[in-house]
């Protein structure tokens, strides 16, 4: 599980981790990524790094300024399209595998919520953090990339303040899992802040809210 | 009427009561429980301010209580957070209760028997207009200045308003023609108000004459009116106080009747037989 980017962490946009590509959007803010593989990239994303609550962002460019569109992984799909189709097992015993199929179709895909957006600087990290809607339409085949913890730390302050601002629409895409998205998120930007930091207090009211009300959804209470 | 930037709140709708209507004021127009206000209905072709007092207040719009879960971070702090707007982002619900409006005919509030319609503006009811108006003075218009009526005791001004706003003038002749009692909780200052009546009483306007029995001593400090100032009227009138402290209450045997010592001595031999 070792890899380079973990030994030395950077906020340099241009070397994060590339997860995959958008194959498809539900809407304007609810896009489709397909997980690259082993053959789709040099270094396709490691398991953590695409798990469920992982921050990514869209490189774009508009009006000459390249800006970070930040998302995040709130759902995923396997997809197999062998699936239901199966027809005569062919292995044998000096053959353990001989299914003539697409295993290379096998896919992974992940939803990923747009959060926000933000400017990338000169030194290649982030600056001017939106919480707004992003108004841009990203393209299929646009590079997600992984987010690492200091651009979402970077992202999530705004004129010093912490901010989640887009918790009410990532609650709305996100759907059933919205309260485990967002736990998911403020877990990451606790590790950030220091421990003694007044924020963490914030952050514990807002998880215990979420919870809360999702909670009282399902009926639990 | 006044304009629009003196309206405090909209109607809403009717309350509970037939007399009860209520209205929404966002935060920063802080209205007291307890406080007039007023708006204007036609009566008989005429506008009429029609006078209303608050009785409740509730929060209908504002932050959830779950922001409230830890005292050492504030509400404002995790709405910002969320990024939910937390200035005057609360709406209040008040409900108040018609009182009327003042029918210069009668002398007195008529009640007009309609609630104001949804979406009627609502103001603070004028500081002059309720002196004249809220104890019966008898007034023949709403623009009467009350100060200038003879034998009005002036008994303090409004808590809810600003010190010495709206002051408050009773007639003397409704309460000490007829009877008057002051209820209220012990150290709620019945002595005190009882003790501003006594004064306005004997101001120049009203020159009363007053007996007043203190068994507990509580108004020793009225015999400062002789003499003072503010009491001395333009023809020379100054109050006389006498003051009889029991050292001072002296009876002769030879004064007293005959009933007076059976009474007397019926009860101490009563005394001495128990």
């Amino acid at each position: 599980m070792t890899d380079s980017t973990e030994e030395t962490p950077t906020t340099d946009v241009d070397s994060c981790v590339r997860i995959g590509s958008i194959v498809s959007s539900n809407s304007h803010l609810d896009y489709v990524v397909e997980v690259f593989k082993e053959r789709d990239c040099d270094r396709p994303p490691e398991l953590h790094e695409r798990e469920f609550g992982q921050p990514v962002f869209i490189k774009k460019t508009i009006d000459g300024t390249e800006h970070a569109v930040m998302g995040v992984i709130y759902d995923t799909q396997l997809v197999d399209p062998d699936q239901g189709r199966t027809g005569p097992r062919l292995a044998q015993d000096d053959q353990a595998q001989f299914t003539p199929g697409y295993i290379e179709e096998r896919t992974t895909l992940a939803g990923v919520a747009l959060l926000g957006t933000a400017t990338i600087t000169d030194d290649r990290t982030i600056a001017d953090p939106s919480h707004q809607m992003p108004r841009w339409t990203l393209e299929v085949e646009d590079t997600v990339f992984h987010c690492p913890d200091e651009l979402t730390a970077k992202f999530h302050t705004v004129d010093g303040q912490l901010q989640l601002a887009y918790i009410d629409r990532l609650v709305d895409i996100a759907g059933d899992l919205g309260a485990e998205v967002i736990v998911a998120l403020i877990n990451r930007l606790r590790n950030t802040l220091p421990d003694d930091d007044t924020n963490q207090r914030v952050l514990d009211v807002v998880e215990q809210n979420i919870q809360w009300q999702a909670h009282e959804r399902r009926g639990v209470v | 009427m006044a304009g629009r930037a003196t309206v405090i709140g909209t109607v809403a709708g009717p309350g509970e009561d037939p007399n009860e209507f209520v209205f929404v004021t966002p935060s920063d127009r802080s209205i007291k429980t307890g406080e007039f206000i007023t708006y204007t209905v036609p009566v008989d072709g005429e506008n009429r301010s029609v006078f209303a007092r608050v009785t409740n207040r509730e929060l209908i719009r504002g932050l959830p209580d779950g922001f409230l879960a830890d005292p050492d971070v504030g509400p404002e702090t995790v709405a910002a957070t969320l990024g939910i707007p937390s200035d005057d982002t609360e709406l209040y619900r008040l409900t108040a209760t018609v009182i009327g409006y003042y029918d210069t005919n009668m002398t007195t509030f008529a009640n007009p028997r309609q609630l104001p319609d949804p979406g009627t503006p609502l103001s603070i009811a004028p500081d002059h207009q309720l002196e004249t108006v809220l104890p019966n003075l008898g007034c023949e218009t709403v623009e009467t200045d009350v100060t200038e009526l003879p034998g009005v005791a002036h008994i303090g001004w409004l808590l809810n308003r600003e010190k010495q706003a709206t002051n408050i003038h009773v007639p003397i002749e409704e309460f000490a023609s007829t009877h008057l009692a002051i209820l209220a909780s012990t150290g709620s200052g019945k002595s005190y108000t009882a003790s501003v009546l006594i004064e306005e009483m004997m101001r120049p306007s009203a020159r009363a004459s007053l007996l007043v029995f203190d068994p507990h001593g509580e108004y020793g400090t009225l015999s400062d009116i002789q003499g003072a100032e503010q009491f001395q009227g333009a023809d020379g009138y100054d109050p006389e106080v006498v003051f009889f402290n029991p050292e001072r209450l002296r009876v002769r045997i030879s004064e007293l009747q005959i009933g007076d010592v059976m009474a007397i001595l019926d009860r101490s031999s009563v005394e001495v037989s128990t």
